[in-house]
């Protein structure tokens, strides 16, 4: 059997697509599921998901959430909205929630937003520990980076940067 | 209290470098708070009680002063329109569900905030032309002012929280409004738009749907939420679209040498259809504006404005209209208002520049 998509690759996942009320089921090989969610992602600015939810979370069928269905019963404690409810609405309850399903949630995180971390503004509540140890994530993804490009002289200067935070910190991790 | 006049979003009166292209920039920020619930979930009372939380936070600080939180239940009709004309508020400000509100700066006529819209909070800011750097300076401005009074919800590993996951990261998303007929004209739109595929950015027409675009109107906004800063993501919107401007305008002088009187007859029989129709739909009069856009942008109609012309689109979509005539038209008494407003409006702007 071949992916439906290109005839080329063999199948990696079971889609089940609804285009304009019609259900169209799908075998697609991993380049061509990746290009569906790239087109998924593609909605406009402020996208919502839950056409797309109902269809990977579609029962039996989905790679996402081979044992899902035994833990949709799962609740956040703070909001008491529950897996099932986001399966069915795209809409996470609060902001706990991220972490009340985080086992489920970050497969489906990393499919839409690729390995990144967070590397943008930090809110200004953020307590000195948790900046310092963001900032180290950055550094030692910049230290990375120049490391690639082959531009020592800037990685000795991160390096240094993230030594002075080290030892002025308690931050000694990783 | 702030009184909405109706230059209120003046983003579209100024002109402004490259606005020959780029019809406006603009820039959102979405920020929910730690222990509330999310709009979508949340009852009456609890988003009255986010409202209240945030409208307090912005009370007691000296540095956003100037700011007013209007509830949306006493948004009157009038106002609810112009906000949402402006692209500063959704329609769904428009619905009847309690709890939202906005914020506006009494300064800055191009911010606005929607609170328990689909986040917690919406910054937006909105300019004309190509000014994406400065959209993401006032934007940014504000959301650190409210940070530093609002408990946002955040995480190290996946940056600001958002009540749909596919926003979560920096929660920005910018974006600008692009005029591209040369490139329609020429068929170049579909190669440029496929060799941008690999560049985070994605582009959607503006009107219509699919390859049936009405208009020649592009919104080209970034992508990624996650792994780049605020300002690489618009750096990378920035460069993507002042390549698209360059091959925009060569594609315009493409046109003018090699097909001009061809050009010139289509601009001028969308005047002559604008200016006589009995009926038009809001897709065809775009098609005619858009022809007569370009045309002030080649100097072929040199007594007009375009910023009349984009005002004059707005006021032609359907939400607005009916708003003129009544809720429950048919189609046809709708087409009918619209051709009207378009000839009066024609006339006006010939008889000012006469
Ligand atoms: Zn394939
Ligand atoms: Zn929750």
């Amino acid at each position: 059997m071949f992916c439906d998509e290109c005839h080329i690759n063999k199948p990696y996942i079971y889609m089940v697509k609804v285009i304009n009320g019609r259900v169209l089921k799908t075998h697609l090989c991993e380049d061509c599921a990746k290009k569906f969610w790239d087109s998924l992602l593609s909605l406009d600015e402020f996208s919502k998901l839950p056409q797309f939810l109902s269809n990977a979370f579609d029962p039996g069928e989905s790679y996402l959430l081979e044992d899902f269905e035994e833990e949709s019963e799962m609740t956040c404690p703070t909001c008491s909205i529950k897996l099932s409810d986001f399966r069915k609405s795209g809409r996470l309850g609060c902001s706990d929630c991220y972490k009340s399903f985080e086992k489920k949630l970050s497969p489906l995180l990393k499919k839409i937003h690729g390995r990144g971390e967070h590397m943008g503004k930090i809110p200004s509540h953020l307590d000195e520990q948790t900046r310092l140890e963001l900032k180290l994530v950055r550094l030692r993804h910049d230290l990375k980076v120049c490391v690639k490009e082959e531009e020592y002289e800037r990685a000795a200067k991160v390096r240094d940067e993230i030594k002075d935070i080290e030892e002025h910190s308690s931050l000694r991790v990783g | 209290m702030i009184t909405l006049k109706s230059d209120f979003g003046n983003w579209i009166e100024s002109d402004s470098s490259d606005s020959d292209v780029v019809v406006s920039s603009r820039v959102r920020i979405a920020r929910n708070l730690e222990n509330f619930v999310f709009p979508y979930w949340a009852t009456e009372v609890q988003l009255s009680e986010v409202r209240n939380f945030i409208s307090k936070a912005i009370g007691r600080d000296q540095d956003l002063n100037g700011f007013t939180l209007i509830f949306s239940e006493e948004l009157v009709p009038q106002e609810k329109n112009i906000l949402v004309e402006k692209h500063l508020i959704s329609s769904s400000f428009d619905s009847d569900k309690k709890g939202l509100a906005v914020i506006l700066s009494e300064e800055n006529s191009n911010l606005c905030i929607m609170v328990n819209e689909e986040d917690h909070l919406r910054i937006q800011a909105f300019l004309s032309g190509f000014q994406l750097q400065k959209a993401l300076k006032i934007a940014d401005g504000i959301d650190s002012k409210l940070s530093s009074r609002l408990p946002y919800a955040f995480s190290t590993r996946w940056g600001y929280l958002t009540e749909c996951p596919t926003n979560i990261g920096t929660g920005m998303r910018a974006s600008v409004m692009m005029h591209l007929p040369g490139l329609v004209i020429n068929e170049e739109v579909e190669s440029l738009f496929s060799s941008l595929s690999s560049s985070s950015i994605t582009v959607r027409g503006l009107f219509g749907e699919g390859t049936n675009m009405a208009g020649n109107f592009y919104q080209v906004s970034s992508q990624v939420m996650l792994g780049k800063s605020e300002d690489e993501i618009v750096d990378n919107l920035q460069s993507v679209s002042k390549n698209i401007i360059e091959r925009e305008r060569a594609a315009r002088q493409i046109l003018m040498k090699e097909r001009k009187i061809g050009l010139l007859d289509e601009i001028s029989r969308s005047w002559g259809v604008l200016a006589h129709a009995k009926l038009i739909s809001f897709e065809e009069a775009i098609e005619y504006l858009s022809m007569i856009r370009l045309g002030i942008d080649l100097k072929i109609l040199p007594n007009l404005n375009r910023n009349q012309i984009a005002k004059l689109m707005m006021l032609i979509g359907t939400a607005h209209l009916r708003d003129f005539i009544g809720k429950d038209v048919d189609e046809d008494s709708e087409s009918i208002a619209r051709a009207n407003l378009i000839k009066r409006k024609l006339f006006e702007l010939r008889e000012g520049t006469i």
